[in-house]
């Protein structure tokens, strides 16, 4: 399965790829919303794992643009972000509505625990 | 606490948050303990710059003493090698000046370090092909320059943009917006504001990078 992971500190990428790759899947990068945005386009991804703290442009800008696209609604989402989700408890964020399937919070997540989430969110989506 | 100490307090927090997490990660990973070392090692020392930056600000005299420019690029890019390796960044020196010039050498060495790795930061993102900086002491009309500057001059206008405002963040309580590394930064000002000496940004056609000018009136002229 191909996902894309949206991880701007470029040493932590390679470390969650290659325990995804390990998982089997065929893993592609990006460190900006906009690349991102330009990677879905050539090579649409059976699952997106975003980290929420992206510089300039936030994952959760990343998120509101990205369901606007009716042909990419269908994508789940894994949220995988330093930001503790207590912080979006005020903006009442919907995060079904952003095809959230789950948040996972980076110090309380091993590698083991992605790589769970992600063939969980898989295996839904199929 | 005034806002200075309280927007700094908020950067100090932020920019531990992803060291931390980069520890955590390797330590899930195989073979990765001379990483988590290196990781580690650069945590506590910019822990202690830190304090000392603060502490430096409450002495009254500092200690002078003749600093060779040339021998202080190579010491410090040896200092960095390891954390820039872990990034998949080359380190080099150009030493063109080995006129020396009166300073104190410690706090002239940290401020430099943490150009150097505030520099590391920056540009371990960039395609690996481009992950070059090098260290450089030369001689200007003003004094001696103590420069690290990316061995690729292409950066785009947006990074240098960033990296004009990542430097203002030094001194102002704005929040974070740009993956940068503020506090190195912050550090490196103070220290070496703290002889008298300004950091700045080097950009122009030839030069991507940060810069320090020691002053006619530090050199020594040795007869």
């Amino acid at each position: 399965m191909n996902i894309l992971l949206i991880e701007p500190d470029v040493l932590s990428a390679k470390l969650y790829a290659l325990a995804l790759t390990k998982s089997g899947h065929s893993i592609s990068i990006a460190s900006t919303a906009q690349e991102a945005l330009n990677r879905i386009d050539k090579k649409v991804p059976e699952l997106i794992i975003l980290e929420l703290d992206i510089p300039a442009h936030n994952g959760l800008e990343f998120l509101y643009e990205f369901c606007t696209y009716s042909d990419w609604i269908g994508i789940p989402v894994v949220i995988h972000s330093s930001q503790h989700p207590d912080r979006f408890n005020k903006m009442l964020v919907s995060w079904k509505e952003l095809n959230v399937v789950t948040y996972l919070y980076k110090p309380d997540t091993s590698l083991a625990d992605l790589q769970q989430a992600a063939s969980v969110a898989l295996s839904k989506n199929i | 606490m005034d806002s200075e100490r309280l927007g700094l307090l908020d950067v100090i927090a932020e920019e531990l948050r992803l060291p931390l997490m980069r520890v955590q990660l390797l330590a899930q990973t195989e073979n990765r303990n001379e990483d988590i070392k290196v990781l580690s090692r650069d945590l506590i020392e910019l822990l202690d710059a830190l304090q000392d930056s603060y502490n430096q600000s409450n002495q009254s005299r500092l200690e002078l003493e003749p600093v060779n420019p040339a021998q202080l690029c190579d010491e410090v890019s040896h200092d960095i090698y390891a954390y820039a390796n872990l990034h998949d960044v080359r380190v080099l020196s150009k030493n063109l000046n080995k006129q020396p010039v009166l300073a104190n050498y410690s706090i002239l060495k940290s401020g430099f370090k943490h150009m150097s790795l505030a520099l590391v930061d920056l540009i371990k993102n960039y395609d690996k092909s481009k992950r070059e900086i090098y260290l450089n002491a030369d001689t200007t009309e003003l004094g001696t320059r103590l420069g690290v500057y990316a061995a690729h001059t292409d950066f785009d206008a947006a990074d240098l943009r960033n990296l004009r405002k990542l430097f203002l963040k030094t001194t102002r309580p704005i929040a974070r917006q740009t993956n940068a590394p503020t506090m190195r930064l912050f550090i490196a000002d103070k220290s070496l504001a703290h002889m008298g000496f300004k950091m700045r940004t080097a950009i122009n056609s030839r030069e991507r990078g940060l810069a320090v000018v020691l002053p006619l009136s530090s050199q020594l002229n040795l007869f």
